[in-house]
């Protein structure tokens, strides 16, 4: 073995210049590839922290049995009553991982500046406990501020805030009141004043004119009731949230509450779209790297080999089996692989640090607001990595690699 | 019994458009520690010959035995396999392994056994060093001219301590005083180890000094002569 390696290192020093563009081809390509993985993993912790967190999702999203199916027509017939959240609170707060569990009604109406009316949909929100998801955020959405002007608080239950294409559309500012109008769970129509403290940027802009924050309290109010549509859980870390949800779901069926339970993955479509688009386009990156990679390898091995035909023949004739030859050529691949990977993870280090450096901002499709562009420094991806090429590159060896050591010794030996 | 015995053997090669016989009829033994010269012209077939006793090709007709093991009823790895422990290769273009150096080269048939590395390095160094070149250990195969090349391939050859050593053409490649130095560290060693020698050459002069000379013409032999 170790002469074997000697030999390819040998052979890859003294046609350096060959071996240089096969290195830096796989060089390239694991760069490529870890550049995107790079991005994509930022991508994917953006949106999971948006919707986790700055929309304060939760990990876990409690609702009535049927409020995801029937209750898309009729959500105020699967609300959950004040015992029935006093119960649940207790019930899933007694598991340590649990941080915060908080109860959210969603309502929607017709919001007005005194003159005219437009629609709008609102979460009815516990402020601090809201504070709370979004505290524990990671990444640079953490920096940022949500609000503009005011947000609201615990105190103030009649503070609303509103999506920043909405207070443009009312021509409101700050300290001015809005009436929302809504029926209530009973039928009939309501009406509740709500002082105006701030606006926030609505990370999608199909509903940057139709987003409103209020308390629960003031949602509550205009429906009249003192139920929830929902209860969202949040753990202090993100692991198995399947388990979890099962968990929870077993607890709440032992105690006879009828609710469903969903993890913030299968509450957000987008989420999963998102992940889908990239897989592909990250597929198809992978293979195009592959191809070039792999074509690569074969060119350069099956150059070596035509090179060293009658060295071939030298050492079958000295007694190395067929085997022998493939390993000697698998070897020489798999050292190219290796190198390959390495001078890609000093190309990824530098075009990571320029990135990291340049701090560069985009506008991701249906936002409405730049946000800064990351690439994350993936470690599992980046060894991965290393060791997926290098054994694709001797895989890739063995094709030539076998015609050769089926060459008859004899032929081999009379080769020039 | 004889280390090489072959009876009516014959080759025929298929590998062009028609069928060439490059061997046929050839009966003979070689027994152990002999120093055989197979002489004959160009095309004659002394390569063909060389490769069907040094198991690197098989017989299309005949029987044909080499140190005691019958050559058609041998696999690839098997023929391999006594290649590697039982004979030695010395070729007319010395085929050294460019990238090694002198020793490297020298303990690759030993590397190819499994035997550890220390041991390699130490048996190839005391080989080269029987063949003159004991200070010339890590030079590599550019830096050597024809006749040391053609003494690390001895050495190589022998390093296994093998039973019979074939070489064809070892001296075509080399002026004539280097020739026939090569031959005299050949027949040196066959008289000093015992080990049996066979080699190709179409050049009479080098038969002086052959105990044994097979001439072989248009694929047959036409004279086996001693002494
Ligand atoms: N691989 C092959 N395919 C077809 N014909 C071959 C092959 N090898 C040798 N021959 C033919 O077989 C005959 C004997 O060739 P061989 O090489 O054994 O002769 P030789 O005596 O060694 O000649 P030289 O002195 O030129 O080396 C020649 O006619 C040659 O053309
Ligand atoms: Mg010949």
């Amino acid at each position: 073995m170790r002469a074997w390696i000697v030999i390819a290192l040998r052979n890859i020093w003294k046609n350096r210049r060959r071996s240089a563009y096969t290195i830096l081809a796989i060089a390239f390509g694991y760069a490529g590839v870890n550049m995107f993985g790079g991005f994509k993993d930022y991508l994917y912790s953006t949106i999971k922290n948006a919707f986790i967190h700055v929309n304060a999702m939760g990990h876990l999203n409690i609702h009535k049995r049927g409020f995801t199916s029937e209750g898309r027509r009729e959500p105020t017939e699967f609300l959950i009553s004040a015992e029935e959240l006093r119960q649940i609170k207790a019930l899933v707060g007694a598991r340590d991982d649990v941080v915060v569990v908080t109860p959210q009604l969603q309502i929607q109406g017709l919001v007005s500046n005194g003159q005219f009316s437009t629609v709008f949909v609102a979460l009815g929100r516990v402020p601090s406990e809201v504070e709370e998801i979004q505290r524990r955020v990671g990444g640079w959405i953490a920096k940022r501020q949500y609000y503009t002007g005011e947000g609201l608080s615990d105190d103030h239950p009649e503070n609303v805030a509103l999506s920043a294409g909405l207070a443009d559309v009312l021509g409101v500012k700050a300290g001015d009141d809005v009436i929302a109008t809504a029926p209530t769970v009973a039928g009939q129509i309501n009406a509740l004043d709500g002082h105006y403290v701030g606006y926030f940027d609505s990370t999608l802009d199909v509903l940057d004119d139709k987003l409103m924050e209020v308390s629960l309290q003031f949602s509550q109010l205009l429906y009249d009731t003192d139920s929830v549509d929902r209860i969202v859980v949040l753990f202090n870390d993100d692991g198995d949230l399947e388990a979890k949800r099962d968990w929870v779901q077993q607890q709440l069926d032992a105690a006879g509450l009828d609710m469903e339970v969903w993890t913030w993955v299968e509450r957000a479509p987008f989420f999963a779209a998102t992940e889908r688009m990239n897989n592909v386009i990250f597929l198809f990156m992978f293979l195009v790297v592959l191809v070039i990679m792999v074509m690569s390898v074969v060119n350069t091995i099956g150059m070596s080999i035509l090179e060293r035909t009658r060295e071939i023949g030298t050492m079958r004739a000295l007694g190395l089996k067929r085997r022998g030859i493939i390993e000697l050529f698998a070897i020489e691949s798999f050292i190219l692989g290796l190198l390959g990977s390495a001078v890609g993870f000093l190309l990824f280090l530098v075009a990571w640090s320029v990135v990291k450096g340049f701090d560069p901002h985009w506008i991701p499709p249906t936002y409405s607001k730049p946000i800064p562009l990351e690439v994350h420094f993936v470690t599992s991806n980046l060894l991965w990595s290393i060791v997926f090429l290098s054994v694709l590159s001797l895989v890739a060896a063995i094709a030539p690699a076998r015609k050769a050591a089926n060459l008859e010794v004899v032929d081999a030996l009379g080769h020039i | 019994m004889n280390l090489v015995e072959l009876r009516s053997v014959g080759k025929t090669y298929n590998s062009r458009m028609e069928p060439v016989r490059a061997l046929h009829d050839i009966t003979m033994d070689v027994a152990d520690g002999e120093f055989v010269a197979i002489w004959g012209p160009s095309g004659s077939g002394k390569s063909t010959l060389c490769n069907l006793i040094g198991l690197l090709d098989v017989p299309s007709d005949g029987r044909l035995s080499c140190v005691g093991r019958m050559a058609a009823e041998l696999s690839d790895d098997q023929r391999s396999e006594l290649r590697n422990e039982r004979i030695g290769f010395v070729f007319q273009q010395f085929n050294l392994i460019p990238v090694l150096s002198a020793v490297e080269n020298v303990m690759l048939p030993l590397q190819i056994r499994g035997v550890p590395y220390a041991q390699c390095r130490e048996r190839a160094a005391a080989h080269l060093d029987r063949v003159g070149l004991g200070s010339h250990l890590d030079r590599r195969p550019d830096q050597l001219s024809g006749g040391q090349k053609q003494r690390v391939a001895v050495a190589r050859a022998l390093v296994g301590d093998p039973q019979l050593v074939l070489a064809d053409e070892p001296t075509a490649n080399l002026d004539t005083h280097t020739a026939y130095a090569i031959i005299d560290l050949m027949r040196a060693l066959n008289q000093e180890q015992q080990t049996t020698f066979v080699f190709c050459t179409h050049d009479q002069r080098l038969l002086d000094s052959v105990e044994r000379r097979i001439q072989l013409v248009d694929g047959t032999i036409a004279e086996d002569t001693r002494g």
